[in-house]
């Protein structure tokens, strides 16, 4: 379980899960560094914060949320599994959170592993630009039974609506997270919508969505989009330059030596799951 | 098969825990043996980019744990050598995602795969160091010949000491020698660095400008024939398998026609 993890909760705002901390200080080392980066972000939303089965005092809580208050944030809701902590939380009278908080998805990595001798140990010449390595993507239609939150439908209608429409009896459209922040190595971000970072992703950062992922810089690290197994999801940045891309269940890795082709290229580009294995086009204005 | 399970370790950080960790994995893998190499610096790891196998990590050490995969799964090949594997470390977590029983067991459930088990420590004497030294029966210390670098190898020994049951020997390597700057007694000796810390010697190892290129290409340079710091990373492994191979003339190396004629005339001299 990472430190801290942005949660989006659809249309009831986003979730700060600091349930991974194990003391006081991680926690609030965690906030000031989510919160104070992209403060700009938080302004006006809803925002509930997890403080999982950490145990606080009173002072303690008062100083978590004296970090929130200084980027402008008051949190809407607080869970916390921990009696102390409840207690504490009451005192401030702060809404303590009923039922239990959103968690961080489990990519379908986790729960149907890939088969190693797919992903590992291959020969030199499978790399991003031919896509070899790719592992048999599941049938269409598992990933439809799946999913109850369809990021499939943008597959025949992108660009669909971007708010959530509450009135429609059908699954909601995917929600977005928006992150105008850099992603460094060790951070990750998951969610379950489509991801869009305005900022690079460093070599050793995480991203994962269960939709598309959008970059608006350099994309150096890891991205999985498709979590929930839709092999329509794409991943596009300014700058394509991943460690690795995982689509659904299909894995591309970089060349293990750049060709000098690849170094050249510039200007922005999608990757996308075509005939189970990702293959990456060039986005030209024409 | 019950291989031998080593760690490597330093307290001291950036004296070359990773890269030796990575060239002692390659040497011992050249000699034909199998060899695992385990990524124990969670939340900053490196030796999957010392070896050039990043971008071929899908699962971790972490998910090996907490048993998100098995183990089988995690364990990536070597470009090269078909003996060679590769467990990672977790880069978007911290050293207290695991703990000294889950390495015990870990450590355990690789020994019976391979022949040699390798454990790339973190730098420090905190929980990292202890789960790394967990499961492990040998260690090797790398020290620099510098006072920090010996005094805190001094306080890694002490701690080695203490886990006598478990750590059956520890032996030493001494890492980035200048022989130029120990002939003008500007840095400590082989034999200086010895005397402080009385531990058995493994290997000396040169100071050598292609590691930075070895490190950036993701190749270590145990796997390159005619480079001195390569040769002694193979000397090292040779003698983990109980060879022996006699410590090589580091004074040959740095020595130009000249220094040669004066070794010639005064061959005692250091």
């Amino acid at each position: 379980m990472p430190k801290i993890a942005i949660i989006s909760q659809q249309d009831k705002g986003v979730l700060i899960d600091v349930g991974g901390c194990s003391t006081l200080q991680e926690v609030t080392q965690q906030l000031i560094s989510t919160l104070q980066i992209s403060s700009e972000f938080w302004a006006g939303m809803n925002i509930d914060l997890n403080l999982g089965e950490l145990k606080l005092s009173e002072t303690e809580v008062s100083q978590i949320l004296s970090i929130a208050a200084e980027v402008g944030i008051k949190p809407h809701q607080i869970f916390a599994s921990n009696a102390a902590t409840k207690e504490a939380l009451a005192t401030h009278k702060v809404l303590v959170g009923t039922g239990r908080p959103m968690t961080l998805a489990v990519g379908p990595l986790a729960t149907e592993p890939l088969e190693p001798a797919a992903t590992h140990a291959q020969p030199d010449s499978g790399n991003i630009r031919d896509a070899a390595g790719a592992v048999p993507a599941p049938a269409a239609t598992e990933v439809h039974t799946a999913s109850n939150n369809d990021a499939n439908a943008t597959c025949t209608a992108s660009g669909a609506a971007v708010e959530p429409d509450a009135s429609s009896t059908a699954p909601a459209p995917p929600a977005i997270l928006y992150l105008r922040q850099t992603l460094r190595s060790g951070q990750s971000v998951s969610h379950q919508g489509h991801l869009i970072i305005i900022g690079d992703v460093n070599p050793g950062a995480e991203v994962r969505a269960d939709g598309d992922i959008t970059v608006w810089g350099a994309l150096r690290g890891v991205a999985h989009a498709g979590l929930n197994g839709n092999t329509c999801a794409e991943i596009r940045a300014l700058r394509l330059e991943p460690i690795q891309l995982r689509i659904a269940h299909a894995i591309a890795r970089s060349p293990d030596r750049p060709h000098k082709t690849t170094q050249s290229r510039t200007g922005p580009e999608t990757a996308r799951v075509i005939n189970g294995t990702i293959r990456i086009t060039a986005n030209n204005p024409d | 098969m019950s291989g031998r399970v080593i760690v490597i370790t330093s307290g001291k950080g950036g004296v070359g825990k990773t890269t030796a960790s990575a060239n002692i994995g390659v040497s011992l893998a050249q000699t034909g043996v199998s060899v695992a190499m385990v990524d124990m610096d969670i939340g900053l790891r490196n030796l999957d980019i010392l070896m050039g196998l990043e971008n071929r990590v899908v699962y971790n050490l972490v998910d090996v744990v907490e048993e998100r995969c098995k183990l089988r799964q995690a364990l990536v090949k070597d470009k090269r050598l078909p003996n060679l594997c590769l467990l990672p470390a977790a880069q978007t977590r911290d050293k207290s995602a695991v703990n000294a029983e889950q390495m015990k067991k870990l450590c355990g459930e690789l020994k019976a795969l391979f022949d040699y088990v390798i454990v790339d420590s973190p730098a420090g004497i905190e929980s990292g160091f202890q789960n790394a030294v967990a499961g492990a029966e040998e260690a090797i210390v790398i020290t620099t010949p510098e006072m920090s670098a010996v005094r805190d190898a001094d306080r890694i020994v002490g701690l080695l000491e203490a886990r006598k049951e478990e750590i059956s020997q520890y032996r030493l390597v001494l890492n980035r020698v200048r022989p130029g700057m120990i002939r003008t007694n500007d840095m400590m000796s082989v034999e200086d660095v010895l005397e402080i810390l009385s531990v058995k010697l493994l290997g000396v190892v040169p100071e050598d400008e292609q590691i930075i290129v070895s490190t950036n290409k993701g190749e270590p340079i145990a796997g390159t024939d005619n480079i001195r710091s390569g040769l002694a990373f193979r000397n090292i492994a040779r003698r983990l398998r109980g060879e022996d191979v006699p410590f090589m003339d580091l004074d040959e190396l740095n020595a130009n026609w000249f220094g040669k004629v004066v070794k010639f005339f005064a061959p005692a001299r250091v």
